[in-house]
């Protein structure tokens, strides 16, 4: 049970990385402190029944985000089908990073969620399944799924089902 | 699969360095609190926390600074708004070498300010820098080296008729809590042991300016921002306008933001009060610079209530004011 006199240390030491997790899954810096900010005072409050802080606000972080994605969802995109590729800007030029960072903040946010936990905070499945709160299966599906919207290359696919 | 990493690393940082994060998600805490109003006894516990102190590394020596080694800081600059600084005096630190530095300079009068420079930046970083002017604390210090950028901080102003200052820069490690899966956390019992960090520092003074200086004003918040729609801005110019205030009538959740300019405008500090008492917090503006998306630290209050926020400094402007802008957000 973690004394909460290390509260502060926890968010002094801990909230930059946790930062770049929710930038990653908001693709804005004032949406992820808030994000952030948000996560933290929600773990504060369930701090003496938490073994691991970090990986608890990780995931308070995802569901969180997919718990307001969902809201905008409904509000501003009534379409669930992304669209079939990222198209050039105005200028004519968007490079394949920059499409490809596009892309990925067009994600639903389960899976947007599974790429960042997969491949920027390099957790094993089992891990991410478990923030999730879902069968492995469903993390290498919505994994495949996302990757295929991204256009990645098809052996990330299948190195996923080996 | 190197291409996706590599780009969600690219896009990972430098993340912008938030002073007052506790305080607002403690701010967010009794928040939280009002709405369980059964419980009522929190305050305690969230002014216990707020007091707690970080680990004070293991002390191995106290640095006296005699010579000034090479600098990456120059002799002279010249800030944005046309003001003049001299180095003073340069110094390194490095933990755990060091417990803490100090560094005492002749005072001609003029103010000061430290600047700070950190040699590497790691991704864990977790040692901070405490800042003290003549024992006085000057909140909030450096935050961990995320960035090896030059920080500055003005200090404020010295005692009157002193003829010299010193200034202290103590590293305090930020201890981890100790985490066993299926057992729980406990409170780490030693001193944290951070990774090797090492930190140039330089204090300069600068000279006031004959004629006031008042910057532009910041840049205007966004309509929209995590949700919140922009329902008013309030601007001013510190030190004439000290004091703004915003009643929300409704039952829902309202927020203030606040935005600044000016060399000084990371001094400044704006106390909260609600329905006309002091809440006892108080944040810092950011500053919004340039191709940076909007650094929100949202205050976030539940109406009905009118709030009232109170601009302190304690850095004399001399005749560097501050422009500041508070959005309200419903």
């Amino acid at each position: 049970m973690p004394d909460r006199s290390i509260y502060p240390d926890f968010v002094a030491t801990r909230s930059d990385r946790l930062l770049r997790t929710a930038f990653m899954l908001t693709q804005d810096w004032a949406l992820a402190e808030d994000l952030l900010q948000e996560s933290l005072a929600k773990a504060w409050f369930a701090w003496k029944r938490i073994d691991d802080p970090e990986a608890y606000v990780r995931r308070v972080l995802v569901t969180t985000h997919t718990s307001w994605w969902r809201r905008r969802w409904r509000r501003e995109l009534p379409s669930d089908a992304l669209p079939d590729a990222g198209s050039p800007d105005a200028a004519g030029g968007l490079d394949r990073r920059d499409a490809l960072w596009r892309a990925l903040g067009r994600l639903p946010a389960r899976q947007r969620a599974v790429v960042v936990l997969r491949f920027y905070e390099d957790l094993p499945v089992a891990e991410v399944a478990e923030i999730l709160g879902c069968q492995i299966g469903t993390v290498k599906s919505q994994s495949a799924k996302a990757l295929a919207k991204l256009r990645v290359d098809e052996t990330i696919v299948k190195e996923l089902h080996p | 699969m190197s291409e996706l990493r590599d780009l969600l690393d690219e896009h990972a940082g430098p993340s912008p360095v938030n002073p007052a994060r506790l305080a607002g998600v403690m701010t967010r805490v009794r928040r939280r609190r009002v709405r369980r109003a059964a419980v009522l006894s929190g305050t305690a516990g969230v002014a216990a926390v707020l007091l707690a102190l970080p680990y004070i590394l293991t002390p191995a020596r106290n640095t006296e600074i005699a010579t000034a080694p090479a600098s990456p800081f120059p002799e002279r600059y010249t800030a944005d708004d046309g003001v003049e600084y001299s180095r003073l005096e340069t110094a390194r630190l490095a933990v755990p070498e060091d417990r803490k530095l100090s560094i005492t300079v002749a005072l001609s009068g003029r103010p000061l300010e430290v600047a700070v420079k950190c040699r590497e930046t790691a991704r864990d970083a977790r040692v901070s820098l405490a800042v003290t002017l003549d024992r006085r604390p000057v909140p909030p210090g450096f935050p961990p080296c995320t960035t090896t950028e030059m920080l500055r901080w003005p200090l404020p102003d010295t005692r009157p008729g002193a003829a010299t200052a010193t200034i202290t820069l103590t590293p305090q490690a930020h201890a981890m809590p100790n985490c066993t899966p299926g057992k729980g956390c406990k409170p780490s019992t030693a001193p944290p042991t951070p990774d090797p960090t090492a930190w140039d520092i330089a204090v300069y003074e600068w000279t006031p300016p004959a004629e006031p200086i008042i910057p532009g004003p910041p840049r205007a918040f966004p309509s929209t921002a995590g949700g919140w729609q922009l329902v008013r801005t309030d601007s001013g110019v510190y030190p004439r306008d000290k004091e703004v205030s915003f009643t929300s009538t409704g039952k829902g959740r309202f927020g203030f933001d606040k935005l600044c300019s000016g060399a000084l405008s990371r001094q400044l500090r704006f106390r909260v009060f609600r329905n006309g008492r002091d809440t006892g917090s108080s944040g810092d503006c950011a500053v919004w610079e340039k191709g940076q998306t909007y650094p929100m630290a949202m205050s976030v209050e539940r109406g009905p209530a009118r709030i009232t926020l109170k601009l302190e400094s304690a850095v004399s402007p001399n005749n560097r004011f501050i422009r500041w802008s508070v959005g309200w957000f419903e």
